[in-house]
């Protein structure tokens, strides 16, 4: 083993992260030392970073994550979690107040500007976030603004100077939140000799979502690995927590967007990009910008010009497609041939029983 | 005669109901992609006339290579107007229905298909047919400009 002397120190400091933050804050290490270089490599002056990445995936813990490492720099700081939520709930002065009020009223007047730290989570609408960071004259250089959202074009909008995606947790990352969750126990303490292949399938089917991996925990851990991708296929029926956080994003589109969603989960997935395009602009839907606002909310990505979209999402998709009816063949988007069959078959050939006479004669 | 009236728009909301119980089920229909491959059956002639929503119909076979299955016995009376892809591999019939008006489309896709004809009786040479792919009816749809100008796209 050829380690630097400088990785060994960073893999005891990730592995010790890891021992006080054991199920919770899975993989986040190596994504706050990504944080922490993006945010360095910032000029001196007020730096500000988005976090971006779909529902459940880690934004609200990377944020905490990074508010707990970083808040001792700065001469004041606050983390501010579903800042749509109470800015909707308390408005801007309470806010102010309740976050920032003793700072307000004792130093800051006096003194003039700090270094600030402030977080805020999930932000939705980029102009309260705005009417909030205004109200300060305090920024001093070297303050840092953090706001996370599953929406790009907030950020874009709040006018940060930098985007981090936040990706999924890899197969070892998986392996340890699936049994840190279902036995308690630290997976590197057990043998080496089973295999990742099931975590493997299991981060391929989630997207390396751990808010998904936590909720399938159950179902995953009893799975064989060769009867898992049979049976992930199959999975038709998300957890409701997991429709709820997707189905905000859903309806902040609108309906030319919800039909463009829905229409790529069920049927459009891998295919050419220009194509589907093409027949999104014969509907009449404005795909040219449509499907723009869907890959800023994370719900479709364009892979070498072709159609993405995470497993997970798509299966959403296809449960939102479904659940406006309860009668399966009062359906908008038909593709299981059960339902279609019936639709579309001659009943008097199939009465008179001379289907097959008829069918060999045609 | 108020009893009289409300009872009556019962009766009428009743009916009412009752048609679109009957009618309405296919109505709400956008898309149909149907994986023909293990598949075996008779379509109904009308079975696309109430559909008049439908923007995408696919009719494919994962599993290529085998025999067509899906049949009619009479000819397919109507194609919704509204639609803007019609893929339809191994189509049986000679041709599309008379009325079929091919405004929308955006995209036809008929491999492997028996067609002869056209929607409002354009001939189509079969040579061409047995290529069976659609550049070739393209080239000879282009003589006709009227229909020309309803594709943006054929794919091939």
């Amino acid at each position: 083993m050829d380690y630097g002397a400088c990785e060994l120190v960073e893999d005891i400091a990730r592995d010790m992260y890891e021992k006080i933050f054991p199920t919770k804050r899975i993989g986040i290490y190596r994504k706050m030392l990504k944080l922490e270089k993006i945010v360095y490599k910032q000029l001196w002056g007020i730096r500000s970073i988005g976090i971006w990445g779909m529902p459940g995936i880690g934004k609200t813990t990377l944020a905490e994550a990074a508010f707990d490492q970083f808040s001792g720099d700065y001469e004041a700081s606050c983390i501010i979690k579903d800042f749509d939520k109470e800015f909707l709930a308390k408005g801007l002065y309470h806010l102010w107040n309740e976050y920032l009020g003793e700072n307000i009223n004792n130093s800051f007047i006096k003194s003039g500007q700090k270094r600030l730290l402030i977080v805020l989570d999930n932000v939705l609408k980029p102009l309260d976030a705005d009417a909030f960071l205004n109200g300060f004259d305090w920024f001093g250089p070297g303050s840092l603004i953090i706001i996370t959202s599953r929406d790009k074009q907030v950020l874009v909008q709040c006018g940060v100077n930098q985007i981090y995606e936040v990706e999924g947790l890899n197969k070892d990352e998986a392996k340890q939140l699936l049994h840190g969750c279902a036995f308690g126990i630290d997976w590197r303490k057990q043998s080496g000799l089973e295999t990742l292949a099931p975590y493997y399938i299991s981060v391929k089917y989630f997207s390396g979502n751990p808010l998904a991996l936590s909720l399938y925990e159950e179902m995953l851990s009893h799975m064989k690995s060769d009867k898992m991708e049979v049976k992930l296929l199959k999975l038709n029926h998300p957890p409701p927590q997991i429709m709820e956080v997707f189905k905000s994003n859903y309806n902040a589109l609108n309906e030319n967007e919800k039909s463009m969603f829905l229409d790529i989960a069920c049927f459009f997935r891998g295919e050419k990009a220009d194509y589907v395009m093409q027949l999104f602009e014969g509907c009449g839907f404005f795909p040219h910008v449509g499907i723009y606002v869907l890959v800023d909310k994370c719900l479709v990505t364009i892979v070498k010009r072709k159609m993405e979209m995470h497993n997970l999402i798509q299966i959403v998709g296809k449960a939102i497609s479904n659940e406006g009816t309860v009668e399966l063949d009062r359906h908008v988007r038909l593709w299981d041939t059960s339902i279609i069959q019936p639709l579309l078959e001659d009943e008097e050939t199939k009465l008179k029983g001379e289907s097959k006479v008829c069918y060999e004669k045609c | 005669m108020l009893y009289n009236l409300s009872y009556k728009n019962l009766i009428l909301s009743m009916i009412y109901w009752t048609i679109l119980c009957f009618q309405g089920t296919t109505e709400d229909i956008e898309v149909i992609f149907l994986d023909m491959s293990n598949l075996k059956f008779f379509v109904k002639p009308d079975a696309f006339k109430s559909m008049h929503n439908l923007r995408f119909l696919k009719i494919y076979s994962s599993n290529p290579g085998k025999h067509q299955r899906i049949r009619f016995r009479e000819a397919l009376q109507s194609l919704p107007n509204e639609l803007r892809l019609l893929h339809w591999e191994d189509y049986p019939l000679q041709s599309l229905p008379q009325h079929f008006d091919p405004t929308h489309l955006v995209e036809l896709n008929m491999p492997y298909s028996k067609l002869q004809k056209l929607w409002g009786g354009t001939k189509v040479n079969k040579l061409d047919i047995c290529s069976y792919f659609c550049s070739i009816i393209f080239e000879y749809i282009k003589q006709f400009s009227v229909i020309s100008s309803c594709f943006r796209t054929l794919r091939c």
